[in-house]
């Protein structure tokens, strides 16, 4: 029994030494970690989003957009953490960053604007000062993707969260999520997709997504009666974990970012592999592990936000495996006085 | 004079971002551009943008060597994020620049200056022998890429000098 107990204890010191189960974002220069001081942070969104897939699209029966989006946020509302993430409705807000109320959105881009009849005619596509997307709701790409049909740099982004934080605290302000969705343009849905992501939205238990991928933007047509693209709540629980103060457990190059392990490396016995983790920086189209949160990702969450008089577990990283360790600890049978 | 910024940052708030690239080959990021140099950073600075929403940064390239297009021998561009006296907006997506850095960089003109293509994908820095792409909090969606084409990321400069200019 103490020999087992002994050997459960050293396995979650390794598993909590070698690998992080999580990483925190720090703030620039003063390397403070990120978090919301208050632990109701109310989210709206821009509901504008006229061109989405079929199983995105609203009916009497429901809206499974909102319905993914409520899904993402309430992943990272757990028991063990004091972080409350209520949707608190539309706003017809498309502007990100500070626009004077601390307002946390998230919007739908429709598109990208070099391939909007009127942003791409726009002074705002050459001024870096405007953004075309707080005018136009498209997503603000280079001028020379006008008139293009690939432009895979600029067409490559998916999202973007944008996290507004006092730096001398590491305080989150304010936070805003982009989706860079389909902007209505019927067509083959190239790679790098011409006309924005093309989100779809499957409900999750016991109603498997459709296996086939979408080739063409407005499906079902075209002999493809269903199918799945890159999966709206999938994505949009990663960004959220960027919106609560995660930054990625691992990197897909040591070189920019030699502080964090690769993600090709294996992990310590009893760690969830990085690939499965809801805050793994690698993603696929028809990919919904992300949906729920692993238990390092859960580990992150709950040591960012601990309930008052709950484990503290304020560490940077491996708390799920310390904390893991002090209860096999306390268990152990105390023979002296 | 960054030193001094971040004395006034303490009271300030910077945004961070993090994004979603889907692989891209350095072939692509190449025929996509309209100038891809390398380069030395002479100045860089941080700037309110006029609706006071964000920070941004203006850039002054000397360019060292065109390998696609015919910049002018000085290239302005403007990046998202940067620090004023007042405000400091950090966009992790966005690539950031050093005076004294030398880069090479994926440009499109807008206005008058330039812009980096895909945000911090159109952007390495060059370090030693290797050029080192300045991809920051990215998630990579993996994609199949043209045989004989190499997804953007740390290679030798001559690599990517050689793909860059056999790119068409
Ligand atoms: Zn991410």
């Amino acid at each position: 029994m103490r020999s087992a107990l002994a050997a459960l204890a050293a396995a979650a010191l390794a598993a909590a030494t070698p690998a992080r189960a999580f990483v925190r974002t720090t703030a620039e220069r003063t390397g403070k970690p990120l978090a919301w001081r208050f632990p109701v942070v109310p989210w709206h969104v821009n509901r504008d989003w006229p061109a989405t897939s079929p199983s995105c699209r609203p009916t009497p029966a429901g809206d499974p957009t909102l319905d993914a989006l409520r899904a993402s946020f309430a992943q990272w509302e757990q028991p063990c953490a004091n972080l409350e993430l209520p949707y608190a409705g539309e706003v017809p807000e498309l502007h990100t960053g500070d626009g004077g109320s601390y307002e946390n959105v998230v919007v739908f881009r429709r598109g990208w604007c070099s391939q909007h009849d009127q942003a791409k005619l726009d002074p705002c596509m050459s001024d870096p000062d405007v953004d075309c997307g707080g005018i136009y709701g498209c997503f603000e790409d280079s001028t020379d993707c006008i008139g293009q049909t690939s432009c895979p740099l600029d067409w490559g982004i998916v999202a973007l969260t944008s996290v507004l934080y006092d730096p001398s605290s590491g305080r989150i302000l304010d936070a805003d999520i982009e989706l860079n969705g389909w902007d209505g343009v019927a067509g083959n849905i190239g790679s790098p997709p011409q006309h924005g992501w093309y989100f779809t939205c499957y409900p999750g238990a016991g109603t498997a997504q459709p296996q086939a991928t979408c080739n063409r933007y407005g499906e079902p047509t075209a002999g493809q009666p269903d199918c799945a693209s890159m999966d709206l709540q999938n994505t949009v629980t990663h960004e959220v974990g960027h919106f609560v103060g995660l930054r990625h457990p691992c990197t897909t190059d040591r070189n920019r970012e030699p502080d964090l392990p690769s993600c090709g490396a294996g992990v310590p016995a009893g760690a969830v592999p990085f690939a499965d983790r809801t805050m793994s920086p690698t993603t696929d189209v028809l990919e919904t592990k992300k949906r729920h949160l692993s238990p390092d990702d859960l580990a992150g969450l709950c040591a960012i936000y601990p309930e008052p008089g709950g484990c503290g577990c304020g560490g940077g990283q491996g708390a799920g495996a310390v904390s893991l360790l002090a209860v096999l600890l306390a268990l152990r049978p105390r023979r002296r006085r | 004079m960054r030193r001094a910024l971040a004395l006034y940052l303490l009271a300030a708030a910077a945004p961070a971002a993090a994004a979603t690239f889907l692989a891209t080959s350095v072939e692509e990021a190449a025929r996509s551009s309209e100038v891809v140099a390398r380069a030395r950073v002479v100045s860089a600075t941080a700037r309110l943008t006029r609706d006071g929403r964000r920070v941004v940064t203006d850039v002054e390239l000397a360019v060292l060597d065109a390998w696609k297009g015919a910049p002018e021998p000085t290239v302005r561009l403007v990046v998202p994020g940067g620090s004023t006296g007042r405000i400091a907006m950090w966009v992790d997506a966005a690539p950031t620049f050093e005076p004294g850095e030398e880069v090479v960089v994926f440009l499109s003109r807008e206005g008058a200056g330039w812009r980096v293509k895909g945000l911090a994908q159109g952007k390495f820095r060059v370090d030693g022998l290797d050029a080192r792409p300045a991809l920051a909090e990215a998630a990579v969606l993996p994609r199949a890429l043209a045989a004989g084409e190499r997804a953007i990321g740390t290679m030798p400069v001559a690599e990517l000098e050689r793909r860059v200019r056999a790119a068409r």
